[in-house]
Parts: structure tokens; C-alpha cells; sequence
């Protein structure tokens, strides 16, 4: 199932340069922020919350089109939300080298997606003469993903945030973690956690995510023996 | 977007050889047996959901909706608690006095939650025990990155299990939800 969840009309700036000359037809409000109307009264007024992704949950959907665009000969390049579509281990590595990560066992990583509760993903899909040469006459290319571990009712943790460097700058990256802490909220999972280096802590904060909260710290096994 | 958290895992990995040694036991489980009356028992066989619930009372945890409980249980990679072998002034035989679990996806990465000890056992190295022995079973299992969220007071004692605290500058975050529920990241945390 599809769902465009709306129309900003602004285009997006650097996609598909290589393949396809874009020609934008919608960015859906994902990408840019869409505070839902308060419903509080005075109190709220003085002191505007700030918007949270929990005011706005959007339907429960396997996969959302977040940016599409066509050009003259009529292929049609589109970006998707995919939630538990099969990622094969080989794509998600590949990407991982992409970025600069080092690389993982093949087996470990294969194991590591299936045992995830979420495992969310960003999909190139061309379709059309663009596409022509394959078989089912679009094609399809791994080009995000976000998995999270998960007891499946009160504590999830969110692993491996990447987008292909080639498709950085566009809010994707965000658009993935929103959606992805939306669908974690959905299934009622009310502890959503990560661990964040320095450099994207205001990445995540932007998005409600608070570091150190009361005081937590979050610690990591290293022996020293 | 973030390398460093993987790098961190990889770094440490390599700085062991590659395989990562499990923490020593400091304390046999026949030693807590014969001078505690407890014994260490694995898995969620066993445990009474409302016994859970009175354990995370009495530390200060928020009780659970016993349904959720049972589905948190049965999806958690590993579990390890800690029952009474006799009957005694603060616990019957048989009753649940420790406890603490790891959510993980059994290869790369795993998180303690729910770290709790009866307060009538503290101070009596049931929560190191508990510590010592799930980290050594995730070790084991070859999983390079073991987290866990630690309240300010409890900071030094993961330290001294060989737990570090923001490596790298890495932070721990959570998502500050609006409905507060009783029972957030504070009282989850180990």
C-alpha cells in the first residue's frame, strides 16, 4: 500500500542528477514540518509546545512515497518508506562502505535484520524507458535504512541510521527517523532510544529525541581486563 | 550518517583480537546457593508476571500492564533472575528477588533493561552477579555492542563492570514523549 501523506509543492534540490533529469511533482510535508493545531488552551498559548511526532501518527502503512519525479520520456523516479520490506544483508553493507562504515559479516548482518523488530528503508525505484532494461520493468536500489531492536512492547532502540551519501542534504535522513519513531509509537512502544555521537545529537533533539534524560547516561561494555 | 558508534564496536573488537572475553564471575553461583539461599535461573520459565510487578514496586519501577509484561518477556533475548531457594523471614521459597533482561538482535547489538534486586538483598552482590552474568552471555554469544541506560547513582557501579559511560562522545538519547506514561526511560533504566 502507497500513501503520499501531502503536497508542499517544493521541489527537491539534488535528485537523480545522474540518471534522470527530475522534474518535481510533489515533496510530501514529511519533509518539511508540519505542527498539528494544538488542542490545549490558554496555558498552551503562553508557552507554544514545541510540535511532537506524536501529535501526528498518520496511517499505519507499509510504505509512503515520500518524493516522486518524472521527466519528458516518462520514467519515473520514486523515493519510498519501506517498513519491514526485505533488505538483503549484501545492498545494506554495500551501503555501509558507501558511508564510510567498516563492514560486517555478511552472516552477523543477515541474522542482525531478521532478529530486528523494525527494520526501516529508503528505496530508489526507477520505473519506465529509465528502467527498461529489467525484467519487471522498475528497479529498485537501497538507499537508507534504519533498524531498531525491540522487546516488542515498552523499550526499542534504534541501530544503523545511514542514507547513501549520494542522497544526503534532502531531509531524508530525518523523513526516515520520523517516520520510523511514528511507527514505533503506533505499535504503542513508549521507550524509543538511541545512541547518538556528538555530531548528530542536534539531528536527533530537532526530532524530540532528549539526551541524557534525567540524568541516564548511556554506557557501553568495553573491558579493560 | 553516524560512523562512529560502528566504528566504536569494530575498534573494540579489533583492540581484542576479535574476540571479545567475557567478564570474570567473581562470585560462584554455589557461594550465593549456601550463604544467600538463592540460585540464578535463565529465561522467562518460571517467572510469576505479578511477582515481576511487586520486585519493580519495591525498587521504585512503576508496575506493568501484566499482558505487555508477558509480551516484553517472551521477546527479550535474555533473561536472568535470581529465586529464593528457602523460605525465610523476607521471601517465601521459591520467590523472584532478582532480575534483569537484555533486548538485542542476537548478533551485533544488545540492551539491559530492568535491572532490580529485593532491597532485603542489596548490598549483598546480587546485582553485580546479575551484571556479571548476562554481560557474560552476551559476550559469549559474540555480540560486539552491549549497552545500557544507567540512573547517576548506578554509574560507577557498571563502571567498575566494565561498562563505559558516553564513549567517544557518544550519548544515550530517548524520545521525550508527550503522554508521559508511568514508567518512562528513568525507571527502566538498569
Amino acid at each position: 500500500m502507497v500513501s503520499s501523506a501531502g503536497y508542499s509543492g517544493r521541489s527537491p534540490r539534488r535528485l537523480l542528477t545522474t540518471t534522470l533529469q527530475s522534474h518535481p511533482i510533489n515533496v510530501p510535508s514529511i519533509l518539511t514540518c508540519c505542527p498539528a493545531p494544538s488542542r490545549r488552551g490558554a496555558a498552551t498559548a503562553k508557552q507554544p509546545q514545541r510540535p511532537s511526532l506524536e501529535d501526528n501518527l498518520g496511517p499505519d502503512v507499509d510504505e509512503l512515497l515520500l518524493v516522486e519525479t518524472e521527466q519528458p520520456d516518462g520514467s519515473k523516479a520514486q523515493i519510498l518508506y519501506r517498513n519491514g520490506g526485505p533488505v538483503v544483508a549484501a545492498d545494506l553493507e554495500r551501503l555501509c562502505t558507501k558511508v564510510g562504515w567498516p563492514s560486517r559479516p555478511l552472516a552477523k548482518v543477515e541474522a542482525a535484520l531478521r532478529n530486528s523488530y523494525m527494520v526501516s528503508s529508503l528505496v530508489l525505484r526507477v520505473s519506465g524507458p529509465a528502467a527498461a532494461a529489467s525484467a519487471s520493468g522498475a528497479t529498485e536500489q537501497l538507499i537508507g535504512l534504519a533498524r531498531a531492536t525491540s522487546d516488542h512492547a515498552f523499550n526499542a532502540t534504534i541501530w544503523d541510521v545511514l542514507v547513501d551519501p549520494e542522497f544526503q542534504g534532502q531531509g531524508l535522513g530525518k523523513a526516515l527517523v520520523e517516520q520510523m519513531v511514528r511507527s514505533l509509537l503506533r505499535r504503542d512502544i513508549s521507550n524509543i532510544t538511541l545512541f547518538a555521537d556528538s555530531k548528530v545529537l542536534d539531528f536527533y533533539k530537532q526530532m524530540g529525541f532528549e539526551a541524557d534524560p534525567e540524568g541516564i547516561k548511556g554506557m557501553f561494555w568495553y573491558p579493560r581486563y | 550518517m553516524s560512523p562512529d558508534k560502528t566504528l566504536y564496536g569494530s575498534r573494540l573488537e579489533e583492540a581484542t583480537g576479535g574476540v571479545l572475553r567475557p567478564p570474570p564471575i567473581s562470585k560462584p553461583d554455589l557461594e550465593f546457593e549456601t550463604k544467600l539461599g538463592v540460585q540464578f535461573m535463565e529465561g522467562r520459565e518460571g517467572i510469576l508476571i505479578t511477582e515481576l510487578n511487586d520486585l519493580f514496586e519495591k525498587v521504585g519501577f512503576p508496575r506493568r500492564d501484566p499482558d505487555r509484561l508477558r509480551v516484553a518477556l517472551e521477546n527479550t533475548y535474555h533473561i536472568i533472575w535470581v529465586r529464593s531457594t528457602k523460605q525465610s523471614r523476607v521471601a517465601r521459597q521459591g520467590q523472584l528477588v532478582g532480575f534483569a533482561r537484555a533486548t538485542s538482535d542476537g548478533v551485533l547489538s544488545a540492551t539491559v533493561w530492568d535491572v532490580a534486586v529485593n532491597p532485603a538483598w542489596q548490598r549483598s552482590g546480587l546485582g553485580r552477579a546479575l551484571m556479571e552474568r548476562l554481560t557474560k552471555k552476551l559476550v559469549e554469544d559474540g555480540i560486539p555492542t552491549i549497552t545500557l541506560y544507567a540512573e547517576p547513582q548506578v554509574v560507577g557501579l557498571y563502571e567498575k563492570l566494565g561498562y563505559v559511560r558516553d564513549p567517544e562522545g557518544i550519548r544515550g538519547m530517548a524520545f521525550q514523549r508527550r503522554k508521559k506514561e508511568k514508567g518512562g526511560l528513568l525507571a527502566r533504566a538498569a
